[in-house]
């Protein structure tokens, strides 16, 4: 548990998150499982041909490339 | 008093074109009541008596000398506290923008001072309009429903969607990342429109997730969301999603009616992926069978699971707003609110490759959304799954989770929330309409056609009542 802690801490220090409190490392902690467990929900196997939107303009006003 | 507080800008507009009202006289009245009700609403963080009567002064000498700039001279309206107005702070209702002056003006109040509209002052948001649960350590408190005292008026657009229901102002500018705009209309009975990305721009507004951020109109109906929208939208340059493209007259066809249109009905949204309220589905129902009765073509369209849109804003927001906040979250994270600073963190660890992913998504979902307007001219479907809950209950987690209105944040396609009603609690109902990217028009001329014939639009609170529920 403290070591896990630590970890933490140690990564949140080395994002210039530095010195943060025990209540917000435990905000950091909820909201990293948070998003763990969407980003666990996104698709995988995209088409690699598949590009993202860059800074999203809709479709009909972007030519855009196409796969 | 509230003859002139539920004045539509349509309304007002013909009166101070005629002089049969002065701008003066409007303005003077409308800070009145803000001045007598708003110690309990709170929907204004920063009223400005001076200024704006020195703008309805400037907008009745010109009208005098005959010229009239059009239906916002003279409007009083309002601007959410993350949307810019030089010489004035913008504090996004956080401690870490209280002293936060405005250099210039967001390019929306440009063009509502250029259209002669008063700004009454700058009004509550969610800090840094994140939305979510009422945060009650701000440095402001938290909006409140007009409609029922202690009610939660919906986020993060809360004080443009309480004064507008109070009668505090005509018309205000909301933003919308998930829902920021038609929430607290859903919410307060309003009309609120999400525009077409790219459509207003958001030069000059705190951002919070760059690519799904939208400024857009808040009203009291249709034909006046369509005048606001008249006056700021267009092309800038200065805002990089800004799309240079014909604004046409939005409020040409608005009477035009239903008839032969097809509607679809993405009905698994709240029936399937999540149920709504017995009240609200009843209200959606109603509707859907007043737009057949009115000759339109009713047909179901079968979307992705909401939860797809759902965890795929989530991703993306995360990943952005984390990079608008991360000098802050670094320096200062005891000067957030707690909510706030808590869903910020949520950013600091998603990996690159998962924000390339959620946006590669993105696309797909936006493209199917698209293709479905092949065969149909409007979306219709919820907006909120439940009337407001009370301010400081639990109860707003688990109701603001339940909506349909991120979809149109992940494609940019335009929607908006129209009141539909009120539950037996004398909360208000509504449903979402969305459309063709920029055919907003089509929107108001389909919202307008329920409106003409259900006339919610002409209920207003009693404020005496809610203050003594």
């Amino acid at each position: 548990m403290a070591e896990a802690r630590e970890q933490l801490r140690a990564r949140a220090t080395a994002i210039g998150l530095a010195g943060l409190s025990d209540e917000y490392l435990n905000d950091l902690a909820a909201g990293e499982r948070r998003l763990v467990e969407v980003v666990g929900k996104l698709p995988r196997g995209l088409p690699p041909a598949l590009e993202p939107v860059h800074v999203f303009r809709p479709p009909s006003a972007s030519p855009g490339r196409r796969s | 008093m509230t003859e002139l507080a539920y004045l539509t800008v349509a309304q007002a507009a013909e009166r101070l074109r005629r002089r049969d009202l002065s701008p003066v006289e409007y303005v003077t009245a409308l800070l009145r009541r803000v001045d007598g009700l708003d110690g309990r609403l709170h929907s204004f963080v920063r009223l400005l008596p001076e200024q704006a009567l020195a703008a309805a002064r400037t907008a009745e000498a010109e009208i005098a000398k005959g010229a009239w700039r059009g239906p916002f001279h003279g409007i009083p309206t309002g601007l959410k506290d993350i949307v810019d107005l030089a010489g004035v702070p913008t504090t996004a209702q956080s401690r870490i923008l209280l002293d936060n002056v405005a250099a210039a003006d967001a390019a929306v109040t440009a063009s509502l001072k250029a259209a002669g509209a008063v700004i009454m002052g700058k009004m509550a948001t969610h800090e840094f309009a994140c939305g979510g649960h009422t945060s009650f350590d701000t440095p402001f408190p938290p909006a409140v429903n007009p409609w029922k005292d202690g009610y939660f008026p919906g986020s993060s657009s809360s004080g443009p969607g309480a004064g507008l229901a109070a009668g505090f102002v005509a018309a205000a500018i909301g933003t919308d990342t998930g829902g920021s705009i038609r929430n607290p209309a859903s919410a307060c009975s309003l009309v609120g429109l999400k525009p077409t990305y790219g459509r207003v721009s958001r030069r000059g507004v705190m951002p919070l997730a760059y690519s799904l951020d939208h400024a857009g109109p808040m009203t009291r109906d249709v034909r006046d969301n369509a005048l606001m929208l008249q006056v700021i939208a267009g092309h800038d340059p200065a805002d990089p999603g800004s799309v240079e493209r014909a604004v046409p007259d939005y409020a040409a066809g608005l009477e035009a009616g239903v008839k032969g249109l097809r509607i679809g009905v993405v009905r698994h949204f709240y029936q399937q992926d999540s149920a709504c309220d017995p009240e609200m589905l009843a209200a959606i129902e109603a509707a859907i069978a007043l737009y057949g009765k009115l000759g339109a073509e009713i047909c179901d369209v079968a979307l992705a699971p909401l939860a797809d849109y759902g965890n795929c804003l989530t991703v993306i927001l995360a990943a952005e707003s984390y990079a608008v906040h991360e000098k802050w979250l670094q320096e200062r994270p005891q000067d957030y609110a707690v909510l706030t600073r808590q869903r910020l963190l949520q950013g600091a660890f998603v990996r690159a490759s998962d924000y390339v992913q959620a946006m590669r998504w993105r696309g797909l979902l936006a493209r199917e959304l698209d293709a479905k307007f092949r065969d149909v001219d409007v979306l219709l479907t919820a907006s909120s799954f439940d009337p407001p809950p009370p301010l400081a209950s639990p109860e707003v987690g688990r109701v603001l989770a339940r909506q349909s209105r991120m979809p149109f944040n992940i494609s940019g396609h335009p929607a908006i929330a129209v009141p539909a009603g009120f539950s037996k609690a004398g909360l208000p109902l509504s449903f979402q309409l969305a459309g063709r990217y920029f055919d907003e028009a089509m929107l108001y001329r389909v919202a307008r056609a329920y409106e003409r014939e259900c006339g919610w639009h002409e209920r207003h609170p009693d404020l005496t009542a809610a203050a003594a529920a």
